[in-house]
């Protein structure tokens, strides 16, 4: 039986926790999770092909992501594969989150966080 | 490159990196991974060629990486185990990657000098192969001859000369009955076509109507020539090039059939030729008969047995012998000779037919190919020297890494495979990097290396440089050596850390010290000494071309090429201007001097080092006369009045042209000073005549009156030196549209302000061959230049790769004598003594290196002879010049290391270990 306990994923792998980030509730294929990604950390963090592949199969075999039967819309490109966060995924990347916040707290108290 | 091109290479990379992945992600994933890669790398093309190339080469580690992790993951769970087979290969390749991580030093010099090897000679001989060794791309080519006329001189030394047949000679020999299914001759000429757009000068072909069946073409439309087209009367006709007939005319097969205005005259398209074909010559754009190519531009090309301007091709009876062709060639030619005999009995007449693809190359070019191709193997040889040096000095230094391994029980080949695997990955990393290095070498040399140069002449084009791509087979080549090497050298002493007893090696640490220089010192100074060697033999050519190219800048040139710019226009056959041509010169010439920037115009017949309007005899100069055959030869240039100003000519007797010189006034000529001083020793030139060969007014042989005498001016290639000049005025000898332009500033702003002056004349008359003096100048040392540079490249390479091994030999010398030298240093040696000690260890190698190559350089250097001016192959100043670089820059690399041989602290030194 599949684990359904948010919790039990932590910690996520970066590049886990990357497609989480790029996906949002957004149906993306993987060319376009690398771009989603680029995009929202202004290019500080990428995704790369070869990982990125890898890791979307586990995250799918985990039952984290979904791979969609066919293209979200028709304006979409056909030949991709598309994958979208189930809500498992989304509650996992939201634990990952939570467990990354309470960190940066134990950091800034430690004062290893910039500007503070 | 083409950027198209570019991507190309990028996925075929990515592909081959995706193979680190286990089958059922290829499967699945495969395509995917590589269109992501693909997409994003051409996204980042924006951002520049850097930003791709870091993004690529990120890409393929990623690609590699996780392909690997996949397999250990699986291999790990157990699952899919039957796709794997890998096993302790993936550890064997961790262990490796973890131990190149620790060295990234040694990981990065050994890729850099496996690249290097393997991109330069990738590069090279991807364009020898493609331009010496490629077949021609006609069916039954190893049929096909070159058909020459020849002729040698019973006065002048030297194998015959080919040159090329007239019309009527060419008729004639076709007629004879030679070895040959058929024979065809062809040149190339520009016409002017008129009526659709803009005036176009085209190249066409005049050729005879089996030109394009010889070579086993077909017809894209239409028809080819018949043989009734090359007869008298013939309707004026012409086929078309695929390109013109797409670019023109949208690739409309209607258009056979139909009218061209060329030169002014109305020619019927009957065909269209095979996509793709440009003519022997590689420039045409349409193929005209001879006859209508006669009608179009000038009668005599078919009349004037005298006339020697085509070259003839011929496809050979099946098993035929090539001597015998040769020699029934000769006699041929000897018998077209007596038709028509020349006038000067010491030429001696012939014939001869030579195999296509060997008259494809020029000489001059196949050697300088074959001698940079020599040059890159030499590199090649330094590059796996190095390579092996380095491999030799960390396996050396990992010996007792080896032996606590082996000591805790691995397996001797489990630490023989580690090293064999590191060696490996440093070749596959090496070999991907050299595939680059060789993208970037192709694109160099096509830029340095104009096409030209490579072509036999004017009329026979070989593949050109430009059009180059890589050579798989020669990547694998090089590549295959590189990795060649990386095993011989991994492996060897692998080998012996295997049989290495650990016990003994543990103990090193004392031991070690003792025992000195060992064996794989010895390895590898012969290694480095054989580096040192190869890269003198490569500073030797490289000086000799140097030494030449200062010879051939040396030559005095007579003209003053700051600003100089040079174009030709062609003024059609049929034009209003075509009966008054000087008076169209003239005005053109006076509004080019009129425009802004313009500091002088002239008109010109051919530019410095570019040749010579043409070489004549002469007959007559002042009292003295000349027979035929033992005539002084000198250069016709037809000129405007501003000639001599525009190019700063400087006159130094009498007056140069005026108006006052005029067609019907009489006929005056300025000579060069060499001319003068040839012709009137005396000195006495001015208001003498002279007369020039029977080609030249005046027609009557009276002469032309001396007016003044000017400055020498290098007319001919450096090389081949001044010569004495005529120069006469273009109103009393028709000239040519070349202009020569004297411009402030960039030389080439000026053009757009000509184009238009030329069109406000006449839109009629193309502009052509616009070339700035730094153009004139490449092509007239041309190969010279070239080589020098290239070899100078592939010298300094090969200098800093040896110098790289001096240093890491002494270096590591240095390293293992630590305590040694901290012993004498506290001993009380002079640091001056301690870095002589070490220096001269350095510097052994490098003189034994100077030795050898310099034995090698003197046996090798005569291929040179051919393409060197003014020195010989055994130059002692070029010889003596790469031995001191040699020696300065590895005294440099061996005083780095040997200088930190004084900072050693006799306290630290002795508490070693």
């Amino acid at each position: 039986m599949k684990q359904t306990d948010p919790e039990a994923f932590l910690p996520l792998t970066a590049p886990e926790y990357h497609v989480l980030l790029a996906l949002g509730d957004a149906s993306l294929h993987g060319y376009g999770m690398m771009r989603s990604l680029e995009e929202k950390t202004g290019g500080r963090d990428l995704l790369l092909p070869g990982t990125l592949y890898t890791t979307l199969a586990r995250m799918v075999e985990r039952g984290l992501l979904e791979a969609l039967a066919e293209a979200p819309d028709p304006g979409a490109d056909a030949r991709r594969r598309y994958y979208r966060a189930t809500p498992l995924g989304l509650a996992v990347a939201r634990a990952e989150s939570g467990r990354l916040r309470r960190l940066l707290q134990v950091a800034a108290e430690a004062r290893l966080v910039p500007g503070s | 490159m083409k950027p198209r091109e570019r991507h190309r290479h990028f996925e075929v990379a990515v592909r081959l990196a995706l193979f680190a992945h286990p089958l059922s992600v290829r499967d699945r994933d495969g395509e995917e991974i590589a269109q992501a890669a693909l997409d994003g790398y051409v996204a980042r093309r924006g951002g520049g060629r850097v930003a791709a190339l870091l993004f690529a080469v990120r890409v393929l580690g990623d690609v590699v990486s996780s392909g690997l992790r996949e397999r250990k993951r699986i291999n790990d769970t157990g699952g899919g185990g039957g796709t794997m087979g890998w096993g302790d290969g993936w550890t064997d390749v961790r262990v490796a990657m973890r131990s190149l991580r620790r060295s990234p030093g040694f990981a990065l010099a050994a890729v850099v000098v496996l690249a290097l090897g393997v991109g330069v000679n990738t590069a090279l001989f991807s364009a020898i192969r493609a331009t010496l060794f490629t077949d021609p791309p006609y069916p039954e080519h190893e049929r096909l001859v070159v058909l020459n006329l020849t002729d040698s001189s019973t006065v002048r030394p030297g194998p015959p000369r080919a040159f090329p047949w007239s019309y009527p000679k060419f008729r004639m020999m076709r007629d004879m009955d030679l070895p040959l299914e058929s024979a065809a001759a062809y040149a190339v000429r520009n016409l002017t076509l008129t009526g659709a757009g803009d005036a176009t000068l085209l190249s066409a072909e005049f050729i005879t109507p089996e030109y394009l069946g010889i070579l086993g073409l077909a017809p894209a439309a239409g028809r080819f020539f018949t043989t009734d087209e090359d007869e008298d009367g013939a309707a004026l006709v012409t086929i078309l090039g695929h390109g013109i007939w797409r670019d023109r005319f949208g690739g409309d097969p209607s258009v056979v059939g139909r009218d061209l205005t060329l030169n002014g005259r109305l020619v019927t398209v009957v065909g269209v030729a095979p996509q793709g074909f440009q003519g022997l010559t590689g420039q045409a754009s349409l193929w005209v008969p001879v006859r209508t190519g006669a009608a179009l531009t000038a009668p005599f090309l078919v009349r004037g047995a005298q006339a020697h301007w085509m070259v003839a091709v011929g496809k050979v009876r099946p098993g035929t012998d090539p001597a015998v062709l040769d020699a029934r060639m000769r006699e041929a030619g000897r018998a077209v000779e007596e038709a028509w005999p020349d006038t000067d009995p010491t030429v001696v007449r012939g014939g001869g037919a030579e195999p296509f693809a060997q008259a494809l190359v020029n000489p001059q070019a196949r050697t300088s190919l074959l001698v940079l191709g020599a040059a890159a193997l030499l590199l090649l040889g330094v590059a796996c020297a190095n390579l092996a040096a380095l491999l030799v000095a960390r396996a050396s230094v990992r010996g007792r890494e080896a032996a606590v391994r082996v000591a805790l029980g691995a397996g001797r080949w489990r630490v023989v495979r580690t090293f064999l695997v590191e060696a490996l990955l440093l070749a596959a990393a090496g070999g991907v990097a050299g595939v680059v290095v060789a993208r970037l070498g192709l694109d160099a040399l096509a830029a340095l290396w104009p096409a030209r140069f490579i072509d036999a002449s004017w009329n026979l084009r070989a593949a050109g440089v430009d059009a180059v791509g890589l050579d798989p087979w020669v990547l694998t080549f090089a590549a295959g050596t590189a990795l060649a090497t990386g095993l011989l050298f991994g492996i060897l002493p692998a080998l012996s850390v295997g049989q290495v007893n650990p016990a003994s090696h543990l103990r090193g640490g004392v031991e070690g010290l003792r025992s000195g220089p060992g064996s794989s010192w010895d390895l590898k100074a012969v290694l480095v000494s054989g580096e040192m060697g190869l890269a003198l033999m490569l500073l030797v050519g490289a000086g000799l071309l140097i030494r030449s190219l200062g010879q051939l800048q040396a030559v005095e040139r007579g003209f003053d090429a700051q600003g100089l710019v040079t174009f030709n226009y062609a003024i059609p056959r049929g034009s209003r201007w075509a009966e008054e041509s000087s008076t169209f010169h003239d005005r053109y010439v006076e509004r080019l001097q009129g425009l802004p920037g313009v500091r002088a115009a002239a008109l010109g017949c051919v530019a410095p080092l570019g040749g010579h309007c043409m070489i004549t005899g002469v007959r007559e100069a002042g009292g003295r006369t000349w027979s035929e055959g033992s005539r002084p030869s000198i250069g016709v240039h037809y000129v405007g009045d501003t000639f001599f100003e525009t190019l700063g000519v400087p006159l130094i007797q009498g007056r140069t042209f005026t108006s006052q010189d005029q067609a019907g006034s009489a006929p005056v000529v300025v000579l060069s000073q060499m001319a003068a001083r040839e012709l009137f020793p005396d000195g006495d030139a001015l208001g003498q005549t002279v007369a020039m060969g029977v080609d030249l007014t005046p027609a009557d042989g009276a002469g032309a009156e001396v007016i003044g005498v000017v400055g020498d001016v290098l007319f001919d290639r450096p090389a081949n030196g001044l010569m004495a000049e005529a120069f006469v005025s273009h109103r009393q000898e028709e000239g040519y549209g070349t202009i020569l332009m004297k411009v402030d500033g960039e030389p080439l702003a000026a053009i757009p302000g000509a184009r238009a002056a030329l069109a406000e004349l006449d839109p009629d008359v193309p502009m052509y061959n616009v070339r700035t003096v730094s153009d004139l100048e490449a092509g007239a040392s041309g190969d010279t230049r070239v080589l020098g540079t290239l070899l100078s490249a592939f010298a300094a390479l090969a200098l800093l790769l040896a110098c790289t091994g001096v240093w890491s030999v002494v270096a590591f010398s240095v390293a293992r004598r630590t305590r040694e030298i901290g012993v004498r240093v506290a001993l009380g040696a002079r640091p001056g003594a301690v870095v002589r000690t070490v220096l001269r260890q350095g510097m052994v190698l490098s003189l034994v290196g100077v030795v050898v190559g310099g034995g090698g350089a003197w046996a090798a250097s005569r291929v040179l002879r051919s393409v060197l001016f003014g020195v010989g192959p055994a130059d002692p100043a070029a010889f003596a010049g790469a031995a001191a670089v040699l020696l300065a820059v590895s005294a440099m690399a061996a005083w780095l290391p040997a200088r930190r041989a004084t900072r050693v602290d006799p306290m630290i030194a002795l508490r070693t270990e």
